[in-house]
């Protein structure tokens, strides 16, 4: 019979990825996690993006890997080795600079508009709008729901360790949506070190260390959040926030927001509720008051 | 009030999927509270000051799968873990990773299996050339197991793939084993060196595992299609499987098998021979062997191809024939004692043509008159209306009179349990000759289908069949050989030999 002639490109490759060969972990429609038991690389397609540990594949059903392989010069799908040269590298870096704070500042009220608007339902959304609570079912959902309010009020209140011990693995999906949310926060603070030239790496290494898991998946995103090492949609919102247009912020969230079923939108949440805090919290509350309009709008739900 | 739950270890979706399946079972009569959830240490504790958890959850891991109900009583929480046992299999089985990913093109197909070589392609004829040109453009060699795809469109593709080294099998192919891998219509055989190219789909069959029962196997076989063999398409799928099984390593003995190819195609086909550097044994059912490697059937092919794996001259083995003090002649002899007066006619009711063919080449040569056939060969007289045998009759229950509007009858049982119960009934009728065809695709349990007609039968006349599979397929070749005995058949190991034991029980009444 004929030989193979499928067409299979590597895109992108992240600058996380690390050499050696993997096993298969968990896959997903779009994407399969792989893990060496320490590190993890996801071979994703096309519509997922780069990130730090992905490997982004035009022609490659995810569903149909079975093996990986990637040295320094070369990756190996199922025995087939594909071209990767320099150019193909994904910089997972932030990249931020004097002045792009205030300009965050201003970015933060439409970013929350559109996670308000269109972050998909199950997601920690209802953190910034009370009225999502509706959505979610007596009992069980409204538990989740309670108790990740409370860690997250423990997290923006002076108590961010405890939060976060009590937030790590709390949700439904493979990556919880707690881990989502402290990855989105560790992303923040990375974000706030860059802008603001403040040092926050020690305080990182406590979050992630409070937030240990024993998922590999978890841990590996998390990690790599402490590290200010962040996936293409992140970066691109991130970009938007501190230089682009309003059309730009908007079209990069509505990205972010497609990410997983509600990983996106949890980190998203993550994100721009600890930024808020930080930069709009104790005596700049009037400032959001005024960009939002609304003070109900904003916030951590509070519980009776 | 009833706590239950389960562990369902290594499961794991994404969380909109669960808190949907959750919403499922707490929406279900007797139903309080649900919950599907990884088994993380959190998990669990909200589990717990929600009054979900069970004692099998304090084990489990972050990687876990959880799912708790807390229903009014036993019956509703065990009705809602079943509900949600189903839900996941469903998702699983529309999204998930381990379920067979079903795609709606030639370019999908290709994303999730890229290495994929061969394409097998059953839509409707109309649109089957379409999906085997693409298929042809990727590079791709084609299985056309769809009919009624016009001989233009046939012509088209086959000159197309000749163009580009690439093998259009079929249209109409329900039979190829490529590499060990049985596609369509197919026995599981051993592998072995014997490559065989065959325009004959119940031909390949037999051929195959008759090599495969008598302990050799078969590296390829490569069906063509029964009309690549015509002249308006010149065997151009036959003499390029004849090629590649020429350049194959692992095939060391070629079988070519095929009812009798347009004169100009057997010259090339018997040209191809000569210059394929491999012994090679042809079997054209219906045209006299030409030379010693040429066997008059199926059975013939089959066992002059192990005598040359064997390293033996296949001229050393002649066509089937049986002493007349052996076995099977003296227990034909017994049956045929055993019929009532009168009874003297023979009828075949054949599941496909090739087998039909194969009884009235055994069966004329055997000496065996007025023979009739809707698929006639070697010398039989054409039936003008197959549903009423005349004379020593062979039918193709495969023909397009017996096919339109219902399945093959390797698949659908009725047409002939219904015919074999009327032959049986008419008086004139000796032996009823039948072929049971297994494998892939075939009936899943013919006997099941058979044995109460043919103990019916039985009492009336001598049913004789064969079984054509191996123990491997799903049916198990000697499971069903038993059961058909039982039921009152004589089981012969292959088509050739019950249609010569029918030969002679036939004979003998004649001689009586």
């Amino acid at each position: 019979m004929s030989a193979a002639r499928g067409v299979v490109e590597l895109l992108s490759m992240g600058d996380r990825v690390g050499a050696g060969s993997y096993r298969i972990h968990s896959r997903f429609r779009r994407a399969v996690n792989l893990t060496d038991g320490v590190r993890m690389v996801s071979v994703v397609s096309p519509s997922v993006g780069a990130g730090p540990i992905n490997l982004v594949v035009r022609g490659f059903e995810p569903l149909a890997l079975r093996s990986l392989r990637v040295s320094e010069r070369s990756v190996t799908l199922n025995g087939s080795e594909l071209e990767f040269d320099g150019t193909m590298l994904y910089s997972s870096a932030i990249e931020l600079g004097d002045g792009d704070l205030d300009r965050l500042v201003r970015g933060l009220p439409l970013f929350y508009d559109v996670l308000v608007e269109l972050a998909p339902r199950g997601s920690l959304a209802f953190l910034l709008d009370g009225s999502r609570l509706r959505d979610l079912r007596p009992g069980f959902e409204l538990s989740v729901a309670r108790h990740v309010s409370h860690c997250v009020d423990d997290i923006l209140h002076g108590r961010m360790l405890r939060g976060v011990a009590r937030l790590r693995g709390v949700g439904f999906g493979l990556t919880p949506s707690g881990d989502d949310f402290i990855a989105g926060m560790l992303i923040a603070m990375n974000v706030l070190e860059r802008a603001s030239g403040t040092r926050l790496g020690a305080a990182c290494a406590r979050v992630l260390e409070a937030a240990r898991t024993e998922s590999v998946v978890s841990g590996a995103f998390l990690e790599l959040a402490s590290r200010g090492r962040v996936f293409e949609s992140m970066k691109r919102l991130i970009g938007a926030l501190a230089r682009g247009s309003a059309a730009e912020i908007r079209s990069s969230a509505e990205r972010l927001l497609a990410v997983g079923s509600t990983s996106g939108a949890d980190i998203a949440v993550g994100f721009h509720l600890f930024l808020y805090s930080r930069l709009l919290g104790a005596g700049r509350a009037r400032v959001w008051e005024k960009w939002t309009g609304s003070q109900g709008r904003a916030g951590v739900v509070r519980w009776s | 009030m009833v706590v239950t739950g389960v562990v369902k270890k290594g499961a794991y979706f994404d969380s909109v999927t669960l808190m949907g399946v959750a919403r499922e079972l707490s929406a279900m009569e007797g139903v309080e509270d649900a919950a599907v959830v990884m088994g993380t240490e959190e998990n669990r504790a909200i589990l717990e000051g929600s009054g979900l958890v069970v004692r099998e959850f304090a084990d489990a891991a972050a990687t876990d799968l959880l799912v708790a109900v807390r229903a009014v009583s036993e019956e509703a929480a065990r009705d809602a873990l079943a509900a949600a046992e189903r839900l996941l299999a469903d998702v699983r089985k529309k999204a998930g990773p381990s379920a067979a990913f079903e795609p709606s093109s030639v370019e999908g197909a290709l994303e999730v299996l890229p290495e994929a070589n061969i394409a097998l392609i059953s839509v409707a004829g109309r649109y089957a050339g379409g999906l085997a040109r693409e298929a042809l453009e990727r590079g791709l060699d084609v299985m056309l197991f769809s009919d009624n795809v016009p001989l233009e469109t046939e012509v088209t593709l086959k000159s197309y793939a000749r163009e580009r080294g690439l093998l259009v099998m079929g249209p109409d192919c329900g039979t190829a084993i490529i590499g060990g891998a049985p596609l369509g219509f197919a026995n599981v055989v051993n592998r072995g060196p014997v490559g065989i190219v065959a325009a004959s789909g119940t031909g390949l069959q037999e051929v195959s595992c008759l090599v495969s029962e008598k302990g050799s196997g078969v590296s390829h076989a490569i069906g063509t299609g029964g009309r690549d063999v015509k002249d308006a398409v010149g065997g151009v799928t036959f003499l390029a499987a004849m090629d590649m099984l020429a350049d194959d390593p692992a095939t060391d003995v070629v079988v070519l098998v095929s009812k009798p190819p347009d004169p100009g195609v057997l010259r090339a086909i018997r040209e191809k021979a000569r210059a394929v550097g491999k012994p090679i044994v042809s079997v054209f059912l219906g045209s006299a062997p030409a030379d010693p490697t040429e066997s008059a059937t199926l059975w013939g092919a089959a066992v002059k191809a192990l005598a040359l794996v064997e390293g033996r001259d296949p001229a050393t083995v002649g066509e089937l024939s049986w002493p007349e003090d052996s076995e099977p002649v003296l227990r034909a002899r017994e049956a045929s004692a055993a019929l009532g007066a009168g009874r003297r006619l023979l009828r075949g009711l054949m599941s496909g043509g090739t087998f039909a063919a194969e009884a009235l080449v055994v069966l004329a040569g055997a000496g065996v008159g007025g023979l009739h056939s809707n698929a006639p060969t070697a010398g039989a007289a054409p039936l003008d209306d197959a549903s009423v045998s005349i004379g020593n009759a062979v039918i193709d229950l495969g023909a397009d009179e017996f096919t339109v509007g219902r399945p093959h009858p390797m698949i659908d049982y009725s047409v002939r349990k219904e015919r074999i119960a009327r032959e049986a009934d008419d008086p004139d009728t000796a032996v009823i000759l039948l072929d049971v065809v297994l494998g892939y695709g075939a009936h899943p349990a013919p006997a099941g289908e058979l044995i109460d007609v043919i103990d019916y039968a039985s009492r009336r006349v001598a049913v004789v069949c064969s079984v054509t599979g191996t123990d491997r397929d799903p049916q198990n070749s000697s499971a069903v050989e038993s059961a058909l005995a039982e039921a009152g058949a004589h089981v012969m190991p292959s088509n050739a030999e019950a249609a010569l034991f029918a030969a002679h029980v036939v004979r003998s009444v004649e001689g009586a």
